[in-house]
């Protein structure tokens, strides 16, 4: 019996070694029945919330005096949050005049693009209206008058606001922004408007800056951006760019810290999309390509139809983001761009920069009404009819493309339809932004 | 012995082979063996195709379809004495700088070395004799300058006017790269022209991916590059290496399915992604 036993274990042995030989030499799976390779989900930091993108100016008035709140300034978000009440009102929208026959304590809310204030409030009275700006006044406490996207101006009542809520307000605009209105004296060739130019009460301190481009892993980012890398060509261009292409996506990494990553194919959009839609891709774009640190904040959108050779429309969107480093914008460039369409990304350009060691003392900049007269006739030359609305602290981004980009402290001159940037310290035109 | 004591022996034998197979075959990295091969059904599709097109078949449709790797290159740069002295020596040479090219002339012809690594050489002198234009001529006379390199292949001989351009393509480890071409014109035997395609291949990245059946190149082919094609004669169907001109000193190149024509025309499909990676019309 105990023999029987070991030859009947001898041939299940001699079976299995010849079955486990078979494995190892032939039993490798083809392509066609292999499990599809496992890719890791890259991201960058947390997606950002729908809501915490569109993050507006709020701007307190009485009388003369102005507070302004810039998204990134302390106690913003209090001051938006009681803010966001004025989105609630409980009557339908009537077409308005704008609201500037009212004077008194004002209100006012400026969003970056028009947006659809239900993002907020959940209240459907605004449904079908995507809001610019929106204006309330104490002398008409439940009313709030908002302009549209078409830049018509709507009137909406039944608004309740709890007890104290202005005075809450006024207490988080403590840190904001002081403002007045400038008139300058003698000046013929500005066009500005009769309650003066928006500029800041105080002159800001500023210092010159070498600039630094953000801390990016950019091994990570390329497997964020390729599927398979083993197919992904490197090309060092010999004037420091490096490319990197797969024949369907590219991405170009430039020496000053600049990348570039573009998927033609996605170029023709047959729909447009929802600004919500949009936001979402948006957020979703920069959690997988580099994150959305907090120093970056929605500049603006703007939308493109594009006709095609056989008449058929095609349809672009694109998302600005700039950066603030101390308080101040980075103007020049936007720290990120991206065009995109139903299908995906077009092409996403990001140059996030940060303040890298100041260049010499800190020194005040010139007074708004100095930087005006400074301007000179080129104004009438160059603004033309424009009318001068505001003049706000920035820092220009010079170099932009060089190896050693700085950080130029300056003064933003918004025209009604245009920008100029101005040297903060001898008031010198530097030039006419986009 | 006894049987038993064998039988012993055997089954503690057969257990440890047993234990090293079973932690080879779990350990065994599942690298993919090529794929398969195309079958003759799909060939006859494939021919098919490019008959409803049009196409006259002149070559073989491969059926293999492998796994390779991107190809790393460098520039191929040679000083200027280098070139002086293969096609102008002993003779008084004059410079000029037109744009980010070279241009040197003596009284045999000109010569210029453009950024991007390109050499090209035009002779003055008409030829003097009549002789059969030849590609072992052509090969000759790369051999006298010092032109020639082992990894040269004969690709094709297309035939511009009264010139006779013969084409040689730089191969690596047996695969052409279609982008490095060293053409030799004749015109009666006589050479007019060269022209000078060359990188430095340095060697293969090290990941493998299964390239696209030549099936599948010829569908994207005849989708968007057959329309280009007046010479309907196909010459070749081969895979290889085909890159743009970069302004680069290294970078690397991906696999490409040509299909050529007898005119000299070829379509290049990226043998990864199957998008198209160029052409020459």
């Amino acid at each position: 019996m105990r023999e029987r036993i070991k030859s009947i274990m001898l041939i299940i042995l001699v079976l299995s070694s010849l079955y486990l030989t078979n494995c190892l030499v032939f039993g490798q799976p083809n392509l066609e029945m292999a499990d599809s390779p496992q890719y890791e989900q890259l991201t960058f930091g947390e997606l950002k919330p729908l809501e915490e993108q569109v993050l507006p100016f709020l701007r307190l008035q009485r009388e003369e005096a102005i507070w302004e709140l810039a998204p990134w300034l302390p106690h913003y978000n209090q001051a938006w949050q009681r803010a966001r009440q004025l989105l609630q009102p409980g009557l339908p929208p009537q077409k308005s005049d704008p609201p500037a026959f009212l004077t008194g304590l004002k209100v006012q809310i400026d969003f970056p693009t028009a947006v659809d204030p239900d993002l907020w409030s959940g209240s459907s009275l605004f449904r079908e209206h995507f809001v610019q700006a929106i204006v309330w006044f104490a002398s008409h406490e439940d009313v709030v008058w908002f302009l549209d996207e078409n830049d018509q101006w709507w009137r909406a009542g039944g608004l309740i606001l709890p007890d104290g809520w202005l005075s809450r307000l006024e207490v988080a605009f403590s840190t904001a922004q002081v403002f007045r209105f400038a008139r300058p004296e003698g000046n013929d060739f500005l066009k500005i408007p009769a309650e003066g130019v928006l500029v800041p009460k105080e002159v800001p301190v500023m210092s010159r800056y070498t600039l630094a481009p953000e801390p990016l892993d950019y091994d990570k980012l390329l497997h964020s951006m390729f599927v398979n890398m083993a197919t992904v060509r490197r090309i060092e261009e010999r004037n420091g760019i490096h490319i990197y292409t797969d024949g369907q996506r590219g991405l170009q990494l430039f020496p000053h810290g600049e990348l570039e990553y573009t998927i033609p194919e996605n170029e023709l959009g047959t729909r447009p999309l929802a600004i919500t839609e949009l936001l979402k891709n948006t957020a979703e774009y920069l959690h997988l390509l580099g994150g959305w640190p907090d120093q970056l904040y929605l500049k603006n959108i703007k939308s493109k139809r594009h006709v095609f050779e056989n008449g058929r429309y095609f349809y672009t969107h694109e998302v600005a983001l700039q950066s603030v480093q101390k308080g101040f914008p980075l103007v020049g460039i936007d720290a990120v761009l991206i065009t995109c369409s139903e299908k995906g990304i077009v092409s996403y350009n990001r140059q996030v920069y940060q303040l890298e060691a100041p260049e010499g003392e800190a020194m005040p900049l010139i007074s708004p009404e100095e930087a005006m007269a400074a301007a000179g006739d080129w104004w009438r030359l160059q603004a033309g009819n424009n009318l001068l609305l505001s003049l706000y602290p920035v820092y220009y981004v010079d170099n932009a493309n060089q190896v050693q980009p700085v950080a130029q402290p300056a003064w933003l001159f918004r025209f009604e339809n245009r920008q100029a940037v101005v040297d903060g310290y001898t008031g010198k035109f530097i030039k006419w932004l986009e | 012995m006894d049987l038993s004591k064998a039988k012993t022996l055997l089954i503690v034998a057969f257990l440890g082979l047993n234990i090293f197979l079973g932690y080879k075959v779990w350990t065994n990295p599942k690298s993919l063996r090529q794929g398969h091969v195309l079958t003759n059904e799909q060939i006859e599709e494939a021919r098919d195709l490019l008959q409803a097109y049009g196409f006259h078949l002149q070559t073989s449709i491969p059926k293999q379809i492998p796994q390779l790797a991107l190809l790393h290159v460098a520039r191929y740069t040679r000083p200027l004495s280098f070139w002086l002295n293969i096609f102008f020596p002993e003779c008084e040479v004059q410079e000029r700088s037109i744009g980010q090219e070279r241009l040197y002339a003596c009284e045999h012809g000109i010569l210029m070395i453009f950024d991007n690594g390109r050499v090209t050489y035009k002779a003055k002198d008409s030829p003097t004799t009549i002789m059969e234009s030849s590609k072992a001529l052509a090969e000759r006379y790369l051999r006298e300058k010092n032109l020639w390199h082992h990894s040269l292949r004969f690709d094709q001989v297309i035939t511009e006017g009264v010139k006779e351009n013969f084409r040689f393509i730089q191969t690596y480890q047996g695969f052409p790269l279609f982008f490095c071409v060293t053409e030799v014109y004749l015109v009666d035997g006589s050479v007019t022209d060269v022209k000078i395609d060359r990188v430095v291949p340095l060697r293969f990245a090290q990941q493998e991916v299964t390239v696209i059946s030549a099936l599948t190149a010829i569908e994207k082919f005849v989708a968007e590059g057959a329309q280009h094609f007046t010479n309907k004669t196909i010459v070749d169907i081969s895979l290889g290496y085909y890159s743009q001109d970069y302004n680069a000193s290294r970078w690397e190149v991906a696999p490409v399915w040509r299909i050529a024509a007898a005119d000299g025309k070829a379509f290049y499909v990226n043998a990864f992604s199957g998008e198209t990676e160029g052409s020459n019309f």
